[in-house]
């Protein structure tokens, strides 16, 4: 005997569908799958989904990739993680234009790839994290309190490493602007939250470095 | 002058392969013929620069990789014809075959990559010497170095030859492919679903809704090996023992893995879903870490200076570190700046200790960072030699002042004595050993790795 194909269909739409009940994290999912197991249903041929389906499943796709660009929008908002958050904002702004998934995955791949450009770009900025040890030890060698005969060796320290974070700096800032070429650093940005998290010292602290750091390199 | 190949590569292959597959399967369209033209332009870039960070430079901002990524993509992906297909054209089997035996080929082409892999971690070192030696030539022929006689081939052969005989595997990661191999755990849902689709009777819609209904689609998302590579993950941590925020963050990792999966039907947490569990355990625990490592640094900084310090006025302080290696004329000379400037450096890193953490030196020692480390046996010096560092060295050392001869005396009995060094300082290498030989076999650690030097100490344990 013939499978009956028509119930089949309805039945794997249904559990399709039936995948994203309850779960409030792809309520978009649920409601496209919805619409298009409905209209499954609503046919008394196979033949008749043909017209039926229209732009379901396109639509289906669409609210799969918002429902996950929500979520990942939602988790770099709780961490202030502004420019992390670039690719799913722009996502979720784009993707009602998209008609079709070539559309649609073009444009999660081309978001994602420059969002993964603005993350280096901004994370070239903590060359300032790395940078603090060395700050120390400027202070720790001008403060160093030694006999006299060595203050010619301490101020030499001293100015090898202000010429190695100067260096460093510039090198960072060249290597940088060969992805984006009027790349400047900014150490001021490691006060906002994505980077000073990750800093472990307190708000004054940060304030002093910054500003010797800032002098030495010009920036 | 054009980037050498060595270097160019490994940047470019990949996506020459991407061709060869598109070509090795007959596929050819706009999409195929728009990559041939990208990777003309990555070839001609190649040519155009020298510097291989210019040459990604100008690769991104051209977006030559996203898009190239892109139309490979395009140009693999067959045309949809599920479910909109006219009754008098529709073929179940037909769709049914096509699925089953495209899961087949991914089934041989994990089987495939782990025999690349076994490939890759067998290699003859000496392989990758001959091709590193001859960019070397190039690159020296190039820039006008002259290597003055010296033939880093062979000298570097000689030192691989050396490394094997004392530890035979130093070089083949063959075992540790074998166990991290994550392989049969990704094709046996897989497979799943290919028994599935192979089910006397079976047809398109009834395959499609059982593997929803069974799980088999989620489970073929590679759950089994990740939450191996979790538990993994934490042994590790706990082998390690590098802080407590390592070994937590790793429980949690595993916690949120099966509170995720519990709230699914077939025990499966939601990808999406976990990704994001996950980064939320690393977001809550990488200030932290970094706090620990920074305060850690800087107290080991000051113990390791009042060390140097004390050790500078000892009879043997030429013949060890950090004075061993200087020039026998210059060597008085660092060994008295060591003890000139020395107590002025250690009060500026006190100062910043205190400054930063509201850690005074005092503090260190009932600091949780270094009961860690004592109870991780992580410290390097001994409870005895700490204490004496902490109640009698560190009380004078005073900046333009210098130890007195009581002090040099006891320094110089406790270096003599071996009673320096913590006498359980193997134990986090014993530990790793243990771990990692409970994973990739007995024996393994020490084949790759060598034996663990034992601590000549005749100190007491710090517990």
């Amino acid at each position: 005997m013939e499978p009956d194909y028509l119930q089949q269909y309805k039945d794997y739409y249904r559990v399709r569908a039936e995948r994203f009940a309850n779960n409030t994290n792809y309520k978009f999912s649920y409601e496209a799958e919805s619409n298009l197991s409905n209209a499954m249903h609503s046919c008394n041929e196979l033949i008749e989904f043909k017209d039926k389906i229209g732009n379901l499943n396109e639509i289906c796709a669409n609210a799969l990739i918002k429902d996950e660009h929500i979520m990942e929008k939602a988790f770099y908002e709780k961490h202030k993680e502004e420019i992390r958050v670039l690719a799913a904002d722009r996502i979720l702004e784009n993707l009602d234009d998209c008609t079709n998934t070539e559309e649609l995955t073009t444009l999660v791949i081309e978001e994602m790839n420059k969002n993964s450009l603005e993350i280096s770009m901004d994370e070239y900025q903590r060359e300032f994290q790395g940078d603090w040890g060395q700050l120390d030890e400027i202070e720790i060698y001008e403060n160093a309190v030694v006999p006299g005969n060595y203050k010619g060796e301490m101020q030499s320290v001293v100015e090898e490493v202000q010429k190695s974070i100067i260096e460093g700096n510039e090198s960072t800032e060249n290597e940088a602007r060969k992805f984006q070429p009027d790349y400047v650093m900014k150490p001021e940005l490691n006060k906002e939250h994505r980077h000073r998290r990750l800093i472990p010292y307190a708000d004054e602290h940060l304030d002093e470095q910054l500003e010797k750091y800032k002098s030495l390199i010009k920036r | 002058m054009p980037i050498d190949e060595f270097i160019l590569g490994p940047m470019i292959t990949p996506y020459e392969n991407m061709i060869k597959d598109v070509d090795s399967r007959s596929i050819s369209n706009e999409h195929t013929e728009e990559m041939k033209n990208l990777f003309k332009r990555m070839q001609e870039l190649g040519q155009e620069h020298s510097d291989i960070s210019e040459f990604t430079g100008i690769c991104m901002q051209e977006d030559l990789f996203g898009k190239f990524g892109i139309l490979y993509g395009q140009a693999i992906t067959p045309q949809p014809t599920e479910g909109s297909a006219d009754p008098a054209d529709y073929d179940d089997a037909a769709l049914l075959k096509q699925t089953v035996s495209a899961l087949k080929q991914s089934i041989d082409q994990i089987r495939q990559s782990k025999e690349a892999a076994l490939k890759e971690a067998s290699k003859d070192p000496k392989e990758n010497l001959a091709n590193e030696a001859a960019f070397a030539r190039r690159f020296a022929a190039q820039h006008g170095i002259d290597s003055q006689g010296i033939d880093i081939e062979k000298a570097q052969s000689a030192n691989i030859d050396k490394q094997i005989a004392k530890n035979p595997n130093a070089y083949n990661n063959s075992a540790e492919i074998e166990v991290l191999d994550n392989s049969e755990d990704l094709i046996k849902p897989i497979q799943d679903l290919i028994d599935l689709g192979e089910q006397e009777g079976m047809t398109f819609p009834d395959y499609l809704r059982i593997q929803i209904e069974k799980g088999l689609d989620k489970a073929m998302e590679g759950s089994v090996s990740t939450r191996k590579g979790l538990e993994y993950s934490l042994n590790w941590a706990k082998a390690s023992m590098t802080s407590p925020f390592h070994i937590e963050k790793c429980q949690k990792h595993l916690d949120v893995f099966d509170k995720l999966a519990s709230e699914q039907k077939f025990g499966v947490p939601n990808w999406k879903q976990l990704k994001w569990a996950t980064n939320d355990v690393d977001y809550e625990f990488e200030p932290g870490m970094g706090k620990w490592a920074e305060i850690t640094s800087r107290w080991e900084s000051i113990l390791d200076d009042i060390h140097d310090w004390s050790l500078a006025y000892c009879s043997h302080a030429g013949y060890v570190d950090p004075w061993k290696d200087i020039a026998v004329s210059r060597k008085p000379k660092a060994i008295q700046k060591s003890k000139d400037i020395l107590p002025g450096i250690i009060k500026q890193k006190e100062r910043l200790l205190l400054k930063y953490f509201g850690i005074s030196f005092q503090d260190i020692f009932t600091h949780e960072t270094f009961n860690w480390a004592i109870e991780t046996n992580s410290i390097y010096h001994s409870k005895e030699f700490i204490e004496f560092l902490k109640e009698k060295v560190y009380q004078t050392c005073v900046p333009l002042q210098h130890m007195p001869d009581e002090l040099i005396a006891e320094r110089e009995r406790l270096s003599k004595e071996d009673r320096e060094v913590n006498p359980k300082l193997t134990e986090p290498a014993e530990r790793t050993k243990k771990f990692y030989d409970s994973k990739f076999g007995e024996g393994r650690f020490v084949s790759k790795f060598g034996e663990i030097t034992p601590v000549e100490s005749n100190a007491a344990p710090w517990n």
